[in-house]
């Protein structure tokens, strides 16, 4: 499975934050018997895009879920699949993940890289499955056709046959924990691995299989032309005043994006947590003081400073000088366009977020990008380091 | 000892220290002239013929409260043992030709083992499919529980529905001051604007009151907030409750407020208590010592206001702040 970045989102047509519901659903399902317009589904999910733009979160979830879905019948295209394997890591909703499971059935042949995302989702949802039907747009319930996140994700491993073998000791272990499975996904895992057979003999594949995905987040290396958004006005979580240019400015950052009223623990949640762990290698390391850290929420509205400060402080985090959390007092607009943000807001607050951090250049520029999946502190370091150290460094890193 | 071993004998214990007739003995007596039931006189752990005589009797719609509430007990102690046990109840509860005091009852005790069975989680997707499908019942009591169950787990459908029902798309299936309630559980569920439509045109003054209990959540309700706060002839709850909601969504013009609310001597004085409170726990503890203008008018209020609440709130504000 080819892992792909997403461009600068196009919007297809007209469709905006007016555009019904059911028109972007009746679009998906025309796409489900017409493939070849496959990539115009897949140009609907960066987060940003004006479509979700004024939507409550269950809108989002809704549409995403439905279009997600129709990529199983409709094939998925490359594009779409960092939003599918996002869904798989880190959703917490059974609806998504339902939809995120089938959508990899889309693909043009089964690959054993899926295993690792599927058997992170069922980790994810355990707990908190639910009954989702994608029958229809927004059903009135009871529905004749309902499944669960679950469900589908054993099909989905059903599907991959042969290439779910290095799920095959984790699928085993699931089988000791039946009380977490409904009756037919229990009877599906039990067809599975009866399918592949015995546990034993391939635990290799599955570490190799587990190596490939599971660290590392999505980085991207690039160096954005666009005016660093020196004079956007932010305050810190002690409600001290700084400019974008005078924080960002000087030395190497690492800056992450969150926002506190976030209800899935696997991102923002889990982000700042990280953050405090990575703030600790750097001390760790002597690079104390020569990187700064930061995060600057979504929502500067709400997270007052007393907020970040308490959210920072509950996860770890060590602030200093050199170590804030931001919230924007003016230009928040101008952040989102510099960082090109995956965020999007509803009437009031975020109802639809990416993973994201940034390892900004001393003149405040991006260099690295980590997004989407959830990044991994040492490699995050490692870019940090390499900018620190100066041109070369990285390469030089690499080789040794 | 094993855990399933404990909560039998502690089952029993509490059936026999209760002194009441266990659920063999009420059915034994229910079933006079009929073939006893050949465990009828002794306790202990529920057997196969207990749990189908248990089955049978909420199938049955009996109408014995006693007997029913004995045979959900047996059921709820064997679940952990038999999760298809909730299979049954959940049918029950699905069967709209039972008595709707017996779906409640079948209700209650399909959520007590919702969290406390750890096996419950495969049966999760199948319990919420069913309370989706109650929440258009008939019985109000019932269509309420049901929807608080899935309102607090943040259901989409749920929120889906109270929401066309405020908006007058359909039926509403509760009162507009429950539904509102019953978004709250959900920050996300994004229903500002249609409460401050609430807050401007309210279908009762409950649902007003509730509407603007949930702006707090929303930094820009915060004009909205100021406004009613500020409004002598606003209605009392609605005042004290916009005050609550805009030391959340905006600490510090509360805090302006706050200390008009003080210094004004035609104000509210349980509204005036409520602010000297949040003062004193909230406000910059920097900014009060230097403002003599409030500690001059809350040492005043402790030696003449009428209202005990007052006097009360100005003592803990002057001993914390106080010179």
């Amino acid at each position: 499975m080819q892992r792909t970045g997403g461009g600068a989102p196009k919007l297809p047509d007209d469709l905006d934050q007016n555009t019904p519901e059911e028109r972007i659903a009746a679009l998906a399902d025309a796409v489900k018997s017409d493939p070849g317009r496959r990539d115009s589904l897949a140009e609907l999910l960066p987060e940003r895009i004006p479509l979700y733009a004024g939507r409550s979160t269950n809108a989002t979830i809704r549409m995403r879920g439905y279009l997600m879905a129709a990529f199983e019948q409709a094939g998925l295209p490359d594009p779409a699949i960092p939003y599918v394997l996002e869904e798989l890591e880190r959703g917490r909703d059974a609806y998504l993940v339902a939809a995120a499971a089938r959508a990899v059935r889309g693909l043009g042949s089964p690959a054993s890289d899926a295993v690792p995302f599927l058997l992170k989702a069922i980790e994810n949802i355990k707990y908190c499955d639910d009954a989702v039907s994608f029958g229809s747009y927004q059903p009135r319930w009871p529905v004749p056709d309902r499944t669960t996140a679950i469900e589908e994700i054993m099909k989905t491993f059903a599907w991959l046959g042969e290439h779910a073998r290095p799920a095959l000791p984790a699928l085993e272990a699931l089988r000791q924990d039946r009380g977490v499975l409904s009756a037919s996904a229990r009877a599906a895992l039990d067809a599975i691995v009866a399918e592949l057979g015995d546990a034993g003999a391939c635990c290799c594949a599955a570490e190799e299989a587990g190596a490939g995905l599971a660290g590392g987040g999505y980085a991207r290396a690039e160096r954005t032309s666009a005016a660093v958004p020196a004079g956007v006005e932010l305050e810190d979580q002690d409600g001290r005043p700084v400019t974008f240019g005078g924080f960002f400015t000087g030395r190497p950052s690492i800056v992450v994006f969150f926002y506190t009223r976030c209800d899935n623990p696997n991102k923002c949640s889990l982000s700042i947590t990280k953050l405090a762990r990575l703030q600790r290698a750097l001390r760790q390391e002597g690079w104390q003081g020569q990187l700064r850290t930061a995060a600057i929420t979504y929502d500067p509205g709400y997270d007052l400073p007393s907020r970040l400060s308490a959210y920072g402080h509950n996860r770890g985090v060590i602030f200093g000088d050199s170590d804030r959390f931001l919230r924007t007092k003016t230009g928040f607009g101008t952040l989102q366009e510099y960082f090109g943000l995956g965020v999007n807001f509803g009437p009031a607050l975020v109802n639809r977020h990416r993973i994201e951090l940034f390892v900004l250049d001393p003149e405040g520029r991006i260099a690295v990008t980590f997004t989407r999946l959830q990044w991994d502190v040492q490699d995050v370091l490692h870019h940090a380091r390499a900018l620190a150290c100066g041109p070369g460094t990285l390469a030089r890193q690499r080789r040794t | 000892m094993d855990i399933p071993e404990y909560r039998r004998q502690l089952s029993a214990e509490l059936e026999q220290a209760a002194g009441q007739p266990g659920f063999r003995e009420l059915l034994a007596r229910s079933r006079r002239g009929a073939e006893p039931h050949a465990a009828a006189a002794s306790p202990g752990p529920a057997t196969e013929d207990d749990l189908t005589a248990a089955i049978a009797v909420l199938r049955d719609g009996e109408p014995d409260e006693p007997l029913r509430s004995a045979a959900l007990q047996v059921i709820s102690s064997a679940v952990d043992e038999q999760p298809d046990l909730i299979d049954a109840l959940t049918g029950v509860l699905l069967d709209a030709a039972r008595p709707a005091d017996l779906r409640t009852a079948v209700l209650d005790t399909l959520q007590q083992i919702s969290f406390r069975m750890v096996a419950f989680p495969g049966k999760r997707p199948d319990y919420l499919a069913a309370l989706r499908s109650v929440i258009d019942d008939p019985d109000a009591g019932l269509r309420q529980r049901a929807i608080g169950i899935l309102a607090r787990e943040k259901d989409e459908y749920v929120q889906r529905r109270l929401i066309d029902g405020l908006e007058g798309r359909s039926a509403a299936l509760v009162p507009a001051e429950k539904a509102i309630q019953y978004l709250g559980y959900d920050i996300h569920a994004e229903y500002f604007p249609l409460l401050r439509r609430i807050v401007e045109n309210p279908p009762s003054p409950a649902a007003r009151t509730e509407a603007v209990r949930l702006l707090a959540a929303d930094p820009s309700s915060a004009d909205l907030l100021l406004t009613l706060l500020s409004n002598k002839q606003e209605n009392g709850d609605v005042r004290r409750v916009s005050a609550i909601g805009l030391q959340s969504a905006a600490p510090a013009r509360f805090e302006e407020q706050a200390r008009r609310i003080v210094l004004d001597d035609d104000e509210d004085d349980q509204l005036r208590a409520m602010s000297i409170t949040a003062l004193t726990h909230f406000a910059n503890p920097e900014a009060l010592s230097r403002d003599d203008e409030l500690t001059g008018r809350i040492e005043q209020l402790r030696a003449d206001s009428a209202s005990q609440q007052v006097r009360q709130a100005t003592m803990s504000y002057l001993a914390k702040h106080g010179t």
